[in-house]
Protein backbone atom coordinates (compact mmCIF):
# COMPACT_ATOMS: atom_id res chain seq x y z
CA UNK A 1 0.00 0.00 0.00
CA UNK A 2 1.25 3.49 -0.83
CA UNK A 3 2.18 5.56 2.18
CA UNK A 4 -0.64 8.00 2.62
CA UNK A 5 1.53 10.36 4.61
CA UNK A 6 3.35 11.13 1.33
CA UNK A 7 0.65 13.67 0.64
CA UNK A 8 0.11 16.19 3.37
CA UNK A 9 -3.23 17.73 4.18
CA UNK A 10 -3.66 21.06 5.86
CA UNK A 11 -6.83 21.04 7.93
CA UNK A 12 -9.29 23.81 7.15
CA UNK A 13 -12.49 24.23 9.07
CA UNK A 14 -13.55 26.91 6.61
CA UNK A 15 -12.88 24.60 3.69
CA UNK A 16 -14.92 21.88 5.36
CA UNK A 17 -17.83 24.27 5.90
CA UNK A 18 -17.62 25.47 2.31
CA UNK A 19 -17.74 21.85 1.20
CA UNK A 20 -20.82 21.13 3.34
CA UNK A 21 -22.45 24.28 1.98
CA UNK A 22 -21.76 23.13 -1.62
CA UNK A 23 -19.93 26.31 -2.52
CA UNK A 24 -18.23 24.79 -5.54
CA UNK A 25 -15.78 21.97 -6.16
CA UNK A 26 -13.31 21.81 -3.27
CA UNK A 27 -9.62 21.83 -4.10
CA UNK A 28 -9.16 18.62 -2.18
CA UNK A 29 -11.25 15.83 -0.76
CA UNK A 30 -12.65 16.35 2.73
CA UNK A 31 -13.12 13.40 5.06
CA UNK A 32 -15.82 12.47 7.50
CA UNK A 33 -16.51 9.65 9.96
CA UNK A 34 -19.07 9.18 12.69
CA UNK A 35 -16.28 7.76 14.83
CA UNK A 36 -13.30 5.45 15.02
CA UNK A 37 -13.59 2.55 17.44
CA UNK A 38 -11.09 2.99 20.29
CA UNK A 39 -9.24 -0.17 19.24
CA UNK A 40 -8.61 1.39 15.81
CA UNK A 41 -7.58 4.73 17.30
CA UNK A 42 -5.17 3.08 19.72
CA UNK A 43 -3.64 0.95 17.00
CA UNK A 44 -3.11 3.94 14.70
CA UNK A 45 -1.66 6.07 17.47
CA UNK A 46 0.79 3.28 18.25
CA UNK A 47 1.56 2.53 14.59
CA UNK A 48 2.44 6.14 13.78
CA UNK A 49 3.93 7.11 17.17
CA UNK A 50 1.54 10.00 17.54
CA UNK A 51 1.69 10.44 21.29
CA UNK A 52 5.09 9.05 22.16
CA UNK A 53 6.08 12.43 23.59
CA UNK A 54 3.00 12.78 25.78
CA UNK A 55 2.50 11.76 29.37
CA UNK A 56 -0.50 9.44 29.45
CA UNK A 57 -1.31 10.49 32.99
CA UNK A 58 -1.20 14.22 32.28
CA UNK A 59 -4.50 16.13 32.19
CA UNK A 60 -6.36 16.06 28.87
CA UNK A 61 -4.23 13.30 27.41
CA UNK A 62 -7.29 11.89 25.61
CA UNK A 63 -8.11 15.24 24.03
CA UNK A 64 -4.52 15.72 22.89
CA UNK A 65 -4.40 12.19 21.51
CA UNK A 66 -7.71 12.67 19.68
CA UNK A 67 -6.83 15.88 17.92
CA UNK A 68 -3.37 14.65 16.94
CA UNK A 69 -4.85 11.49 15.46
CA UNK A 70 -7.69 13.31 13.68
CA UNK A 71 -5.26 15.84 12.24
CA UNK A 72 -2.80 13.14 11.20
CA UNK A 73 -5.52 11.22 9.38
CA UNK A 74 -6.67 14.33 7.54
CA UNK A 75 -9.82 15.30 9.41
CA UNK A 76 -10.62 18.94 10.01
CA UNK A 77 -12.43 18.44 13.27
CA UNK A 78 -12.65 16.66 16.57
CA UNK A 79 -16.00 15.36 17.73
CA UNK A 80 -16.90 16.50 21.21
CA UNK A 81 -20.08 17.17 23.11
CA UNK A 82 -21.02 17.99 26.65
CA UNK A 83 -19.35 15.31 28.75
CA UNK A 84 -21.41 12.14 28.61
CA UNK A 85 -24.58 11.98 30.67
CA UNK A 86 -25.24 8.89 32.73
CA UNK A 87 -28.29 7.18 31.28
CA UNK A 88 -28.57 3.51 32.26
CA UNK A 89 -29.83 1.13 29.56
CA UNK A 90 -30.27 -2.62 29.65
CA UNK A 91 -27.28 -4.13 27.91
CA UNK A 92 -26.20 -7.53 26.76
CA UNK A 93 -22.57 -8.55 26.42
CA UNK A 94 -20.90 -10.94 24.03
CA UNK A 95 -17.36 -11.90 23.15
CA UNK A 96 -15.97 -9.64 20.43
CA UNK A 97 -15.14 -11.39 17.17
CA UNK A 98 -13.29 -8.49 15.54
CA UNK A 99 -9.64 -8.73 14.56
CA UNK A 100 -8.80 -5.92 16.98
CA UNK A 101 -10.78 -7.55 19.75
CA UNK A 102 -12.44 -5.39 22.39
CA UNK A 103 -11.26 -6.58 25.79
CA UNK A 104 -14.16 -7.70 27.96
CA UNK A 105 -16.42 -8.19 24.95
CA UNK A 106 -18.75 -5.90 22.99
CA UNK A 107 -22.03 -4.83 24.52
CA UNK A 108 -25.31 -4.02 22.81
CA UNK A 109 -28.49 -2.43 24.07
CA UNK A 110 -31.14 -5.05 24.83
CA UNK A 111 -33.53 -4.96 21.88
CA UNK A 112 -36.42 -6.44 23.74
CA UNK A 113 -36.88 -4.65 27.04
CA UNK A 114 -35.41 -1.39 28.31
CA UNK A 115 -35.47 0.19 31.75
CA UNK A 116 -38.75 2.04 31.07
CA UNK A 117 -41.75 -0.06 30.12
CA UNK A 118 -44.43 1.62 32.23
CA UNK A 119 -45.20 4.88 34.08
CA UNK A 120 -43.77 3.68 37.37
CA UNK A 121 -40.43 2.98 35.72
CA UNK A 122 -40.60 6.32 33.93
CA UNK A 123 -40.96 8.14 37.26
CA UNK A 124 -38.25 6.04 38.89
CA UNK A 125 -35.72 6.44 36.05
CA UNK A 126 -32.61 8.42 37.06
CA UNK A 127 -33.01 11.15 34.45
CA UNK A 128 -29.72 13.05 34.13
CA UNK A 129 -29.42 16.78 34.65
CA UNK A 130 -27.77 18.19 31.51
CA UNK A 131 -27.14 21.54 33.22
CA UNK A 132 -24.91 19.78 35.74
CA UNK A 133 -22.85 17.92 33.16
CA UNK A 134 -19.24 18.95 32.70
CA UNK A 135 -17.96 20.71 29.58
CA UNK A 136 -14.27 20.29 30.45
CA UNK A 137 -13.36 18.67 27.14
CA UNK A 138 -15.16 21.34 25.14
CA UNK A 139 -13.41 24.03 27.16
CA UNK A 140 -10.03 22.43 26.52
CA UNK A 141 -10.62 22.15 22.79
CA UNK A 142 -11.99 25.70 22.67
CA UNK A 143 -8.65 26.96 24.03
CA UNK A 144 -6.17 24.44 22.61
CA UNK A 145 -7.40 22.94 19.36
CA UNK A 146 -5.22 24.17 16.46
CA UNK A 147 -6.82 27.17 14.82
CA UNK A 148 -7.38 25.43 11.50
CA UNK A 149 -9.60 22.73 13.06
CA UNK A 150 -13.13 22.92 14.47
CA UNK A 151 -15.22 21.14 17.05
CA UNK A 152 -18.03 18.94 15.75
CA UNK A 153 -20.56 19.30 18.56
CA UNK A 154 -21.75 15.78 19.06
CA UNK A 155 -21.61 12.81 21.38
CA UNK A 156 -24.48 11.63 23.55
CA UNK A 157 -26.56 14.12 21.59
CA UNK A 158 -29.67 14.03 19.42
CA UNK A 159 -30.52 10.36 19.93
CA UNK A 160 -34.25 11.01 19.70
CA UNK A 161 -35.30 7.73 18.09
CA UNK A 162 -32.46 5.77 19.62
CA UNK A 163 -33.20 6.87 23.16
CA UNK A 164 -36.83 5.88 22.71
CA UNK A 165 -35.73 2.42 21.64
CA UNK A 166 -32.93 2.14 24.18
CA UNK A 167 -35.04 3.33 27.10
CA UNK A 168 -38.04 1.16 26.26
CA UNK A 169 -36.45 -1.66 24.26
CA UNK A 170 -37.39 -1.75 20.59
CA UNK A 171 -40.00 -4.47 20.95
CA UNK A 172 -41.57 -2.76 23.94
CA UNK A 173 -41.63 0.52 22.01
CA UNK A 174 -43.39 -1.17 19.09
CA UNK A 175 -46.19 -2.40 21.37
CA UNK A 176 -46.25 0.86 23.32
CA UNK A 177 -47.01 2.79 20.14
CA UNK A 178 -50.33 0.95 20.29
CA UNK A 179 -50.84 0.38 24.00
CA UNK A 180 -49.17 3.34 25.76
CA UNK A 181 -48.76 6.26 23.37
CA UNK A 182 -48.93 8.72 26.26
CA UNK A 183 -45.87 7.08 27.78
CA UNK A 184 -43.99 7.21 24.48
CA UNK A 185 -44.91 10.90 24.22
CA UNK A 186 -43.71 11.60 27.76
CA UNK A 187 -40.36 9.92 27.13
CA UNK A 188 -39.93 11.77 23.82
CA UNK A 189 -40.64 15.09 25.55
CA UNK A 190 -38.12 14.34 28.30
CA UNK A 191 -35.47 13.44 25.73
CA UNK A 192 -36.14 16.69 23.90
CA UNK A 193 -35.83 18.76 27.10
CA UNK A 194 -32.42 17.21 27.78
CA UNK A 195 -31.20 17.81 24.24
CA UNK A 196 -32.26 21.44 24.18
CA UNK A 197 -29.91 22.03 27.09
CA UNK A 198 -27.12 20.00 25.48
CA UNK A 199 -27.47 21.91 22.22
CA UNK A 200 -27.49 25.29 23.95
CA UNK A 201 -24.42 24.42 25.99
CA UNK A 202 -22.46 23.16 22.96
CA UNK A 203 -23.36 26.21 20.91
CA UNK A 204 -21.94 28.48 23.62
CA UNK A 205 -18.51 27.44 22.28
CA UNK A 206 -17.80 29.37 19.11
CA UNK A 207 -15.43 26.72 17.79
CA UNK A 208 -18.37 24.35 17.56
CA UNK A 209 -19.06 25.13 13.92
CA UNK A 210 -21.42 22.22 13.37
CA UNK A 211 -23.61 20.14 15.64
CA UNK A 212 -24.43 16.57 14.73
CA UNK A 213 -27.16 14.28 15.95
CA UNK A 214 -26.55 10.55 15.73
CA UNK A 215 -29.89 8.82 15.53
CA UNK A 216 -30.47 5.58 13.66
CA UNK A 217 -34.06 5.64 12.43
CA UNK A 218 -34.13 2.86 9.90
CA UNK A 219 -33.10 -0.63 8.98
CA UNK A 220 -32.41 -2.29 5.65
CA UNK A 221 -35.76 -1.78 3.96
CA UNK A 222 -37.62 0.86 5.96
CA UNK A 223 -37.90 3.04 9.00
CA UNK A 224 -37.94 1.37 12.42
CA UNK A 225 -41.31 2.92 13.23
CA UNK A 226 -43.76 4.45 10.80
CA UNK A 227 -43.02 7.84 9.23
CA UNK A 228 -46.12 9.23 10.97
CA UNK A 229 -44.83 8.09 14.35
CA UNK A 230 -41.39 9.50 13.56
CA UNK A 231 -43.06 12.80 12.66
CA UNK A 232 -44.85 12.84 16.00
CA UNK A 233 -42.17 11.60 18.39
CA UNK A 234 -38.75 12.03 16.76
CA UNK A 235 -38.50 14.62 14.00
CA UNK A 236 -39.64 17.55 16.16
CA UNK A 237 -36.50 16.97 18.22
CA UNK A 238 -34.26 17.13 15.16
CA UNK A 239 -36.10 20.22 13.93
CA UNK A 240 -35.44 21.94 17.24
CA UNK A 241 -31.74 21.00 17.15
CA UNK A 242 -31.36 22.24 13.57
CA UNK A 243 -33.16 25.47 14.37
CA UNK A 244 -30.94 26.10 17.38
CA UNK A 245 -27.81 25.47 15.28
CA UNK A 246 -28.98 27.73 12.47
CA UNK A 247 -30.03 30.52 14.82
CA UNK A 248 -26.49 30.42 16.21
CA UNK A 249 -25.05 30.59 12.68
CA UNK A 250 -23.90 26.96 12.68
CA UNK A 251 -24.62 23.92 10.54
CA UNK A 252 -26.36 20.68 11.42
CA UNK A 253 -25.45 17.15 10.32
CA UNK A 254 -27.69 14.16 10.85
CA UNK A 255 -26.11 10.73 11.11
CA UNK A 256 -28.81 8.13 10.71
CA UNK A 257 -28.55 4.57 9.47
CA UNK A 258 -31.18 2.68 7.56
CA UNK A 259 -33.60 3.18 4.72
CA UNK A 260 -35.07 6.65 5.31
CA UNK A 261 -36.50 7.39 1.89
CA UNK A 262 -40.00 7.95 3.28
CA UNK A 263 -38.81 10.75 5.55
CA UNK A 264 -36.03 12.29 3.49
CA UNK A 265 -38.26 15.12 2.29
CA UNK A 266 -39.18 15.82 5.92
CA UNK A 267 -35.51 15.87 6.88
CA UNK A 268 -34.52 18.19 4.06
CA UNK A 269 -37.51 20.53 3.83
CA UNK A 270 -38.94 20.59 7.37
CA UNK A 271 -36.09 19.63 9.70
CA UNK A 272 -33.70 21.47 7.34
CA UNK A 273 -30.62 19.39 7.92
CA UNK A 274 -27.50 20.62 6.13
CA UNK A 275 -25.93 17.21 5.63
CA UNK A 276 -26.78 13.56 6.03
CA UNK A 277 -24.32 10.84 6.96
CA UNK A 278 -24.52 7.06 6.63
CA UNK A 279 -25.14 5.48 3.27
CA UNK A 280 -24.71 1.77 2.61
CA UNK A 281 -24.86 0.01 -0.75
CA UNK A 282 -27.57 -2.45 0.31
CA UNK A 283 -29.85 0.49 1.20
CA UNK A 284 -28.93 3.41 -1.01
CA UNK A 285 -25.53 3.73 -2.69
CA UNK A 286 -23.92 7.11 -2.14
CA UNK A 287 -23.90 7.99 -5.85
CA UNK A 288 -27.67 7.54 -6.03
CA UNK A 289 -28.13 9.53 -2.83
CA UNK A 290 -25.98 12.32 -4.26
CA UNK A 291 -28.04 12.39 -7.45
CA UNK A 292 -31.30 12.54 -5.49
CA UNK A 293 -30.44 14.91 -2.69
CA UNK A 294 -27.07 16.45 -3.55
CA UNK A 295 -28.55 19.69 -4.85
CA UNK A 296 -30.15 20.42 -1.46
CA UNK A 297 -27.93 18.85 1.21
CA UNK A 298 -24.42 17.45 1.55
CA UNK A 299 -24.10 13.67 1.56
CA UNK A 300 -21.29 12.21 3.64
CA UNK A 301 -19.47 8.89 3.77
CA UNK A 302 -20.84 6.08 1.70
CA UNK A 303 -17.97 3.60 1.31
CA UNK A 304 -19.94 0.49 2.15
CA UNK A 305 -18.76 -1.11 5.39
CA UNK A 306 -18.86 -4.66 4.09
CA UNK A 307 -16.98 -3.60 0.95
CA UNK A 308 -14.45 -1.74 3.06
CA UNK A 309 -13.90 -4.93 5.05
CA UNK A 310 -13.59 -7.34 2.19
CA UNK A 311 -12.42 -5.52 -0.94
CA UNK A 312 -8.92 -5.78 -2.34
CA UNK A 313 -6.82 -2.61 -2.51
CA UNK A 314 -7.38 -2.30 -6.26
CA UNK A 315 -11.15 -2.74 -5.91
CA UNK A 316 -11.28 -0.25 -3.10
CA UNK A 317 -9.30 2.41 -4.96
CA UNK A 318 -11.36 1.96 -8.11
CA UNK A 319 -14.65 2.27 -6.19
CA UNK A 320 -13.46 5.37 -4.33
CA UNK A 321 -12.29 7.08 -7.55
CA UNK A 322 -15.64 6.35 -9.13
CA UNK A 323 -17.52 7.76 -6.15
CA UNK A 324 -15.31 10.85 -6.09
CA UNK A 325 -15.76 11.39 -9.82
CA UNK A 326 -19.51 11.42 -9.28
CA UNK A 327 -19.84 13.15 -5.92
CA UNK A 328 -16.89 15.53 -5.52
CA UNK A 329 -17.74 18.08 -8.24
CA UNK A 330 -19.64 21.04 -6.84
CA UNK A 331 -18.92 20.12 -3.23
CA UNK A 332 -21.35 18.63 -0.76
CA UNK A 333 -19.52 15.34 -0.35
CA UNK A 334 -17.00 14.10 2.21
CA UNK A 335 -15.27 10.78 1.86
CA UNK A 336 -15.72 8.18 4.57
CA UNK A 337 -17.14 4.83 5.48
CA UNK A 338 -20.84 4.14 5.36
CA UNK A 339 -20.95 4.28 9.13
CA UNK A 340 -17.81 4.27 11.27
CA UNK A 341 -14.38 2.72 11.44
CA UNK A 342 -15.38 -0.27 13.53
CA UNK A 343 -12.73 -2.51 15.01
CA UNK A 344 -13.43 -5.23 12.45
CA UNK A 345 -12.41 -3.05 9.50
CA UNK A 346 -8.86 -3.88 8.39
CA UNK A 347 -6.69 -0.89 9.17
CA UNK A 348 -4.88 -1.19 5.84
CA UNK A 349 -8.19 -0.83 4.00
CA UNK A 350 -9.11 2.20 6.06
CA UNK A 351 -5.76 3.82 5.31
CA UNK A 352 -6.14 2.94 1.64
CA UNK A 353 -9.45 4.79 1.61
CA UNK A 354 -7.83 7.88 3.11
CA UNK A 355 -4.85 7.59 0.78
CA UNK A 356 -7.02 7.42 -2.33
CA UNK A 357 -8.91 10.47 -1.10
CA UNK A 358 -5.67 12.37 -0.58
CA UNK A 359 -4.40 11.49 -4.04
CA UNK A 360 -7.61 12.41 -5.81
CA UNK A 361 -7.55 15.56 -7.89
CA UNK A 362 -10.69 16.76 -9.58
CA UNK A 363 -10.45 16.31 -13.33
CA UNK B 1 -67.63 -12.84 9.96
CA UNK B 2 -64.21 -13.89 8.61
CA UNK B 3 -63.83 -10.47 7.01
CA UNK B 4 -64.29 -8.82 10.37
CA UNK B 5 -61.86 -11.28 11.94
CA UNK B 6 -59.21 -10.51 9.33
CA UNK B 7 -59.62 -6.80 9.95
CA UNK B 8 -59.17 -7.27 13.69
CA UNK B 9 -55.84 -9.03 13.10
CA UNK B 10 -54.72 -6.45 10.56
CA UNK B 11 -55.55 -3.67 13.01
CA UNK B 12 -53.81 -5.51 15.86
CA UNK B 13 -56.88 -5.85 18.09
CA UNK B 14 -55.61 -8.60 20.35
CA UNK B 15 -58.55 -8.42 22.78
CA UNK B 16 -61.40 -8.16 20.29
CA UNK B 17 -60.01 -11.00 18.19
CA UNK B 18 -60.61 -13.47 21.03
CA UNK B 19 -64.34 -12.84 21.12
CA UNK B 20 -64.49 -12.76 17.35
CA UNK B 21 -62.89 -16.20 17.05
CA UNK B 22 -65.12 -17.58 19.83
CA UNK B 23 -68.18 -16.28 18.00
CA UNK B 24 -67.00 -17.88 14.79
CA UNK B 25 -66.54 -21.24 16.51
CA UNK B 26 -70.00 -20.91 18.09
CA UNK B 27 -71.44 -20.10 14.69
CA UNK B 28 -70.10 -23.42 13.42
CA UNK B 29 -67.39 -22.12 11.11
CA UNK B 30 -64.80 -24.91 10.77
CA UNK B 31 -61.59 -24.16 12.63
CA UNK B 32 -59.58 -24.92 9.50
CA UNK B 33 -61.47 -22.10 7.79
CA UNK B 34 -60.98 -19.77 10.74
CA UNK B 35 -57.27 -20.51 10.65
CA UNK B 36 -56.70 -20.39 6.90
CA UNK B 37 -59.23 -17.81 5.72
CA UNK B 38 -59.26 -15.73 8.87
CA UNK B 39 -56.00 -15.62 10.79
CA UNK B 40 -53.44 -16.76 8.21
CA UNK B 41 -55.08 -14.77 5.43
CA UNK B 42 -54.94 -11.68 7.64
CA UNK B 43 -51.23 -12.11 8.27
CA UNK B 44 -50.70 -12.63 4.58
CA UNK B 45 -52.29 -9.25 4.00
CA UNK B 46 -50.17 -7.74 6.77
CA UNK B 47 -47.10 -9.02 4.90
CA UNK B 48 -48.32 -7.37 1.72
CA UNK B 49 -48.97 -4.12 3.57
CA UNK B 50 -45.39 -4.26 4.88
CA UNK B 51 -43.99 -4.94 1.41
CA UNK B 52 -45.93 -2.00 0.00
CA UNK B 53 -44.50 0.21 2.72
CA UNK B 54 -47.88 0.86 4.34
CA UNK B 55 -47.01 -1.14 7.46
CA UNK B 56 -43.91 -1.00 9.61
CA UNK B 57 -42.43 -3.31 12.22
CA UNK B 58 -44.72 -2.13 15.07
CA UNK B 59 -47.81 -2.74 12.95
CA UNK B 60 -46.53 -6.20 12.06
CA UNK B 61 -45.79 -7.03 15.68
CA UNK B 62 -49.21 -6.01 16.99
CA UNK B 63 -50.92 -7.85 14.14
CA UNK B 64 -48.89 -10.96 14.97
CA UNK B 65 -49.85 -10.56 18.62
CA UNK B 66 -53.52 -10.46 17.65
CA UNK B 67 -53.06 -13.46 15.38
CA UNK B 68 -51.49 -15.42 18.21
CA UNK B 69 -54.35 -14.47 20.54
CA UNK B 70 -56.80 -15.81 17.99
CA UNK B 71 -54.70 -18.90 17.41
CA UNK B 72 -54.71 -19.67 21.13
CA UNK B 73 -58.51 -19.85 21.03
CA UNK B 74 -58.61 -22.39 18.23
CA UNK B 75 -55.50 -24.33 19.27
CA UNK B 76 -57.39 -27.07 21.17
CA UNK B 77 -59.76 -27.53 18.25
CA UNK B 78 -56.84 -27.71 15.82
CA UNK B 79 -55.41 -30.70 17.66
CA UNK B 80 -58.81 -32.42 17.54
CA UNK B 81 -59.01 -31.86 13.83
CA UNK B 82 -55.43 -33.00 13.27
CA UNK B 83 -54.54 -30.18 10.98
CA UNK B 84 -51.00 -30.65 9.72
CA UNK B 85 -48.28 -28.09 10.08
CA UNK B 86 -47.12 -26.65 6.82
CA UNK B 87 -43.55 -27.50 7.78
CA UNK B 88 -40.97 -27.04 10.47
CA UNK B 89 -38.67 -24.04 10.22
CA UNK B 90 -35.63 -23.69 12.46
CA UNK B 91 -34.49 -20.11 13.02
CA UNK B 92 -31.68 -18.46 14.92
CA UNK B 93 -29.06 -15.73 15.05
CA UNK B 94 -25.60 -17.11 14.40
CA UNK B 95 -22.87 -17.63 16.97
CA UNK B 96 -21.24 -14.47 18.29
CA UNK B 97 -24.25 -12.28 17.51
CA UNK B 98 -26.94 -11.25 19.99
CA UNK B 99 -29.20 -9.29 17.65
CA UNK B 100 -32.52 -10.96 17.19
CA UNK B 101 -35.19 -8.39 16.34
CA UNK B 102 -35.08 -9.25 12.63
CA UNK B 103 -35.08 -12.96 13.34
CA UNK B 104 -37.97 -12.55 15.81
CA UNK B 105 -39.99 -10.78 13.13
CA UNK B 106 -39.32 -13.56 10.65
CA UNK B 107 -40.42 -15.99 13.35
CA UNK B 108 -43.76 -14.31 14.07
CA UNK B 109 -44.51 -13.82 10.38
CA UNK B 110 -43.77 -17.47 9.60
CA UNK B 111 -45.97 -18.57 12.48
CA UNK B 112 -48.59 -16.24 11.14
CA UNK B 113 -48.31 -18.01 7.82
CA UNK B 114 -49.01 -21.33 9.52
CA UNK B 115 -45.54 -22.79 9.87
CA UNK B 116 -44.21 -24.45 12.98
CA UNK B 117 -41.20 -22.37 14.00
CA UNK B 118 -38.45 -23.51 16.33
CA UNK B 119 -36.65 -20.36 17.37
CA UNK B 120 -33.24 -21.19 18.77
CA UNK B 121 -32.62 -17.61 19.87
CA UNK B 122 -29.35 -15.73 19.45
CA UNK B 123 -25.67 -16.77 19.60
CA UNK B 124 -26.42 -20.25 18.22
CA UNK B 125 -23.54 -22.52 17.26
CA UNK B 126 -23.42 -24.22 13.84
CA UNK B 127 -23.64 -27.61 15.54
CA UNK B 128 -26.88 -26.69 17.34
CA UNK B 129 -28.47 -25.46 14.11
CA UNK B 130 -27.55 -28.69 12.37
CA UNK B 131 -28.54 -31.08 15.13
CA UNK B 132 -31.92 -29.42 15.75
CA UNK B 133 -32.61 -29.37 12.02
CA UNK B 134 -31.96 -33.10 11.89
CA UNK B 135 -33.88 -33.92 15.06
CA UNK B 136 -36.96 -31.88 14.10
CA UNK B 137 -36.77 -32.80 10.41
CA UNK B 138 -36.79 -29.13 9.50
CA UNK B 139 -37.60 -28.21 5.95
CA UNK B 140 -35.94 -24.80 6.24
CA UNK B 141 -33.19 -23.37 8.43
CA UNK B 142 -33.12 -19.57 8.66
CA UNK B 143 -29.93 -17.79 9.73
CA UNK B 144 -29.68 -14.19 10.86
CA UNK B 145 -26.65 -11.96 11.51
CA UNK B 146 -26.30 -8.24 12.07
CA UNK B 147 -22.55 -7.94 11.96
CA UNK B 148 -20.03 -8.30 9.17
CA UNK B 149 -17.86 -10.23 11.60
CA UNK B 150 -20.54 -12.77 12.48
CA UNK B 151 -22.16 -13.37 9.11
CA UNK B 152 -19.25 -15.56 8.09
CA UNK B 153 -20.63 -18.05 10.64
CA UNK B 154 -23.40 -18.72 8.15
CA UNK B 155 -20.96 -20.67 6.01
CA UNK B 156 -20.04 -22.76 9.03
CA UNK B 157 -23.70 -23.60 9.66
CA UNK B 158 -23.99 -24.85 6.09
CA UNK B 159 -20.88 -26.97 6.62
CA UNK B 160 -22.32 -28.42 9.86
CA UNK B 161 -25.54 -29.31 8.05
CA UNK B 162 -23.50 -30.91 5.28
CA UNK B 163 -21.45 -32.83 7.84
CA UNK B 164 -24.62 -34.38 9.30
CA UNK B 165 -25.61 -35.55 5.85
CA UNK B 166 -28.93 -33.68 5.78
CA UNK B 167 -28.10 -30.88 3.35
CA UNK B 168 -30.32 -32.40 0.67
CA UNK B 169 -33.31 -32.33 3.04
CA UNK B 170 -32.94 -28.78 4.29
CA UNK B 171 -33.20 -25.42 2.56
CA UNK B 172 -31.03 -22.76 4.17
CA UNK B 173 -32.04 -19.10 3.98
CA UNK B 174 -30.06 -16.12 5.25
CA UNK B 175 -30.72 -12.49 6.15
CA UNK B 176 -29.57 -9.58 8.27
CA UNK B 177 -28.16 -6.09 7.84
CA UNK B 178 -24.85 -6.90 6.11
CA UNK B 179 -26.15 -9.93 4.21
CA UNK B 180 -26.77 -9.69 0.47
CA UNK B 181 -27.83 -12.06 -2.29
CA UNK B 182 -24.22 -12.10 -3.41
CA UNK B 183 -23.10 -13.25 0.03
CA UNK B 184 -25.87 -15.86 0.14
CA UNK B 185 -24.61 -17.26 -3.16
CA UNK B 186 -21.05 -17.16 -1.92
CA UNK B 187 -21.77 -19.34 1.13
CA UNK B 188 -24.06 -21.64 -0.80
CA UNK B 189 -27.36 -20.69 0.85
CA UNK B 190 -30.59 -21.51 -0.97
CA UNK B 191 -32.15 -18.13 -0.48
CA UNK B 192 -31.81 -14.61 0.86
CA UNK B 193 -34.42 -12.20 2.16
CA UNK B 194 -33.87 -8.55 3.07
CA UNK B 195 -36.80 -8.45 5.52
CA UNK B 196 -39.38 -10.56 7.35
CA UNK B 197 -42.13 -10.29 4.81
CA UNK B 198 -39.85 -11.30 1.95
CA UNK B 199 -38.59 -14.21 4.07
CA UNK B 200 -42.13 -15.58 4.35
CA UNK B 201 -42.67 -15.27 0.61
CA UNK B 202 -39.33 -17.00 0.04
CA UNK B 203 -40.22 -19.91 2.32
CA UNK B 204 -43.63 -20.25 0.68
CA UNK B 205 -42.02 -20.44 -2.73
CA UNK B 206 -39.47 -22.96 -1.53
CA UNK B 207 -42.08 -25.19 0.06
CA UNK B 208 -44.68 -24.42 -2.59
CA UNK B 209 -47.49 -23.74 -0.14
Amino acid sequence: MANFTDIEIEPSWQGFLDCIERKGTPERVYFFELMLDPEISDELVKMFHLVDDLDMDAPFFDEKKTYRLQRFLGYDYVRQGVDRLEMPFNRVLIEDTASLERQGGRSFVDESRGPITNWEEFERYPWPDPEAASTKSLEWYQDNLPADMFILGSGGFGHFAEHLTWLMGYETLCYALYDQRDLVKAIAERILEINIVLSRRMLEFDRVKITMAADDMGFKTGTLISPDDLRQFVLPGHTKMTTMAHEAGRKFILHSCGQLEKIMEDLIEDVQIDAKHSFEDAIEPIIEANEKYGDRIAVLGGIDMDFLCRASEAELRARIRNILDECHPGGGFCLGSGNSIANYIPITNYLTMLDEGRRYRPG
Amino acid sequence: MLDAMRNLVIEGKNVDIVSSVNEAIKAGIPVREILQDGLIAAMDEVGQLFERGDYYVPEMLVAARAMKAGLAVIQPHLVENEIDDSGVIVLGTVEGDLHDIGKNLVSVMLEGAGYKVIDLGADVTPEIFASVAREKQAKVVGLSALLTTTMKKMGEVLEAIEDLGIRHQVRVIVGGAPVTQEFADEVGADGYAPDASTAVALVKRMLQV
